[in-house]
């Protein structure tokens, strides 16, 4: 079998890691998020498993307020380190 | 991370990731898609001329003095070899490309001053994911780095 180059294995790494965040999101603004994506190298080419950053955008109603951004960076956080 | 409301009116979404956004976004959820105005080629250019030059130049030029690489600033040292090819790419073209995209591009469209083999060696640093510790010499470049995305940004306003 084929190895799975580092740098893609990384990138279905962040991908997952992303998408495990979706819920906390959901939870955090319930009926008021619109969207989750992900933009950045992670979508059009490449991510680099060190030298990218995981660019997730996030749409919601009326916007982010700082404590929902810090509660839900605090979780990724946490999963992240994991 | 980027967010906004869902006027675009508020939040942190700058232009070129706002491009990123409309053109080719993995969806994780959605409830409703919403297509903000597309950014012109002014608004992206003023965009890079204000913050995005300044920062860089900054630490560009902090670079250049360090008498060393701390393990730290590897990640940032790195980036800031490969900003002017982000840099160069997005201010001419409107577009937001990976890494290899503008170097290529600056091959083919060098702006006036720019060093590309200096980006050429910072991008295969980049995809070997290597310590960037072997290209700290490349700090002295740095300098005429910034002058000649200067001179690029400020001839073409």
């Amino acid at each position: 079998m084929t190895p799975i180059p580092p740098d893609q294995a990384a990138r279905r790494a962040a991908v997952e890691f992303a998408q495990s965040l979706v819920a906390n999101w959901q939870a955090a603004l319930g009926i008021e998020l619109l969207g989750v994506y992900l933009i950045g190298s992670l979508v059009h080419g490449g991510f680099s498993r060190r030298y990218s950053d995981v660019d997730m955008a996030v749409i919601a109603e009326a916007g982010l307020r700082a404590a929902t951004m810090e509660r839900v960076r605090g979780e990724a956080a946490a999963r992240s380190a994991e | 991370m980027f967010w906004a409301d869902r006027h675009f009116v508020i939040g942190r979404f700058p232009p070129l990731d706002r491009i990123d956004y409309l053109d080719r976004p993995l969806v994780l959820l959605e409830r409703e898609r919403l297509r903000p105005a597309r950014p012109t080629l002014a608004e992206i250019r003023a965009y890079l001329r204000g913050a995005p030059f300044a920062n860089w130049a900054e630490r560009a030029r902090s670079f250049a003095a360090a008498a060393a690489l701390d393990a730290k600033d590897r990640k940032p040292y790195l980036r800031a070899l490969l900003y002017p090819a982000r840099l160069c790419y997005a201010y001419t073209t409107g577009r937001m490309g990976s890494n290899d995209d503008a170097v290529a591009f600056l091959h083919e469209r060098p702006p006036a001053g720019l060093d590309v083999a200096s980006l050429e060696q910072a991008l295969t640093c980049r995809r070997a994911a290597a310590d960037p510790d072997p290209l700290f010499a490349l700090r002295s470049v740095l300098p005429a780095q910034v002058e000649a995305c200067a001179a690029l940004i400020g001839s073409s306003q």
